[in-house]
């Protein structure tokens, strides 16, 4: 939730999210914060964590997860999907954590389809530029 | 003629919550610790927090102990009253094979509550133990 603002500074928090279920690459698509893009860039650093928690539309989902929370790439970590069959949705073992200017993901390897769960994928960040 | 630019200061609150009882009840808080200034206010009820204006991001973690399976919750924050931000669930709450935090990030431009709720029950509502944390980091100006 955000108020029409008359705080002197801009909030340095910001909650980023998917509107709807998206498989494949797709990225979170809603930021609370206009200084994120659409991109999900943002200048300065930030420290960022968050999952990008998946459904599981039959069988079972065992994805690694590349994290980038920089826009050359040279910082990133890896996380893990998993969920057996049965499961409507699939756990994240590691959340995503980094300090950096984005908040991208993609898929190196899976057994199943990956589709980002938009009830509960979320990434959060706090922006210390603006601390 | 250089001028100092000032800085905010970014600050810390974590808190132990526990079980309202139902669904859709506000969950009592115990402080645990905070670098605020002003420290943290517990409304007279125990179960939400009353807060000045500023820029604010929660999350609450679950740590429960259950007698069955299907003994999970969902929980979710309330920003003066109204539901907000990605809810938390307790393992494999209704299948979904997963422990989530809640999240949210919300401006107070006047003062507010911020209170979390357990927002659905599987079966019932499992243990929880005083490992349920709630954190929330402030940045006042």
């Amino acid at each position: 939730m955000s108020y029409s603002s008359d705080l002197s500074r801009t909030s340095p928090f910001a909650m980023l999210t998917r509107s709807a279920n998206a498989g494949g690459a797709a990225q979170w698509n809603q930021q609370s914060q206009s200084w994120v893009s659409a991109s999900n860039t943002w200048s300065g650093d930030g420290f960022m964590w968050g999952a990008p928690t998946c459904t599981i539309a039959s069988g079972a989902v065992i994805a690694a997860v590349r994290f980038t929370s920089y826009s050359s790439s040279d910082r990133f970590s890896f996380g893990s999907q998993w969920g057996t069959s049965g499961e409507a949705r699939a756990c994240s073992d590691d959340l995503m954590i980094g300090y950096g200017s984005s908040a991208a993901w993609t898929v190196n390897n899976s057994i199943g389809t990956m589709t980002l769960d938009a009830s509960r994928a979320r990434c959060t960040i706090i922006r210390t530029s603006l601390l | 003629m250089t001028y100092m630019t000032a800085s905010a200061r970014l600050e810390a609150a974590v808190f132990v919550w526990a079980s309202g009882g139902a669904v859709n009840t506000a969950c009592p808080l115990t402080l645990v610790d905070h670098n605020w200034s002003p420290a943290p206010v517990i409304n007279g009820s125990g179960d939400g927090l009353t807060l000045p204006a500023g820029h604010y991001m929660a999350s609450a973690t679950i740590f429960a102990n259950r007698s069955s399976a299907d003994q999970n919750v969902s929980f979710q924050f309330y920003v003066d009253g109204t539901a907000d931000g990605m809810a938390g669930y307790s393992d494999i709450f209704n299948n979904n094979s997963n422990v989530d935090q809640a999240d949210v990030e919300f401006t107070l431009t006047s003062s507010g509550t911020l209170e979390l709720k357990i927002t659905g029950i599987e079966t019932s509502i499992p243990s929880l133990t005083s490992y349920c944390r709630l954190v929330v980091w402030r940045c006042l100006t």
